[in-house]
């Protein structure tokens, strides 16, 4: 940089000294508005997933269901051949129950509001 | 280039709504923004104003930044076009005359320096185009081609813009010397 522009940069760095206000950021967090239009989108989108998987469901539910049958019962059989069938059953559907739970916990999280 | 825990920060802007983050992003900026927006406007409170919406818009409008310049650079951007739109919203109501504006600062200031008064009035003669290239240039060391990016202007009318102001800022220069 030239001495001409050297000089001038500095001067105009003593020019426009600007006070330090604080305050500043503090008052624009609390104006940021929602951001519903992304907010909006995601949830569409989701819907969408979800009304595609449940369509696809309903179309196939009987392939579905013989296929999960017999994917549960050589699990069960495997990991617990002590035990009767059912029994195995309900501690897999308690098991998806559970992290079906987890998982609408952690979308909950997802979609609340940040704190201020 | 964004740095990289700017890049963090808007990553989580946009993929959470984190206003922490984003006030970290302010934090970096707003000094920069509200000078900036000062130098055009002549006036702290308008600047201040200003620089609010354009922290909002930049919230906003956060999803459609692609890196394809610097966060500065992209938000400088959003400063001027804010800047521009309370320009043309003022134009029917209230003149903007921006030499009277900085006239005005300078005579409630004490004239203790003479040296910084003779500068605001070089700078408060210079036409609009000429001030927002010195300043960016000079004052926010953007490049010409990050000039570009934020006002718009071709890079030959940013060059004459800039030849233009140091002639009359050269005025300033040459009184100081003597």
């Amino acid at each position: 940089m030239r001495k001409e522009d050297k000089e001038i940069k500095r001067a105009l760095q003593q020019l426009y000294t600007m006070p330090d206000e604080r305050q500043f950021v503090e008052r624009t967090l609390q104006c940021l508005p929602r951001r519903r239009q992304k907010r909006t989108k995601l949830i569409l989108g989701n819907v969408a997933i979800w009304g595609s998987v449940i369509t696809l469901a309903v179309i196939f539910h009987k392939e579905i269901f013989h296929l999960v049958e017999s994917i549960v019962q050589n699990v069960a059989l495997c990991t617990m051949p002590g035990k009767e069938p059912i029994i195995a059953l309900f501690i897999c559907a308690a098991v998806i129950a559970a992290a079906t739970a987890q998982s609408f916990e952690l979308l909950d999280d997802y979609y609340s509001l940040p704190e201020e | 280039m964004s740095r990289p825990d700017e890049i963090l920060w808007i990553s989580r802007v946009v993929l959470f709504d984190d206003r922490r983050a984003f006030g970290k992003l302010m934090q970096r900026y707003h000094g920069r923004i509200r000078r900036y927006l000062f130098t055009l406007t002549g006036d702290e409170a308008t600047s201040d104003d200003l620089a609010q919406t354009t922290f909002i818009r930049a919230w906003q409008g956060l999803e459609s930044f692609k890196q394809l310049s610097s966060f500065s650079t992209w938000l400088f951007r959003i400063a001027y076009t804010t800047y521009c739109n309370h320009l043309a919203q003022m134009r029917n109501s209230v003149v903007t005359d921006l030499s009277e504006a900085a006239t005005e600062v300078a005579d409630e200031s004490p004239p203790e320096n003479e040296r910084i008064e003779s500068l605001r009035q070089a700078v408060a003669r210079l036409g609009e185009g000429e001030r927002n290239c010195i300043t960016l240039f000079y004052l926010e060391e953007k490049s010409i081609g990050d000039i570009e990016k934020i006002t718009g202007y071709k890079q030959g009318t940013i060059k004459s813009h800039l030849s233009r102001g140091r002639e009359h800022l050269r005025e300033f220069l040459n009184k100081k010397d003597e």
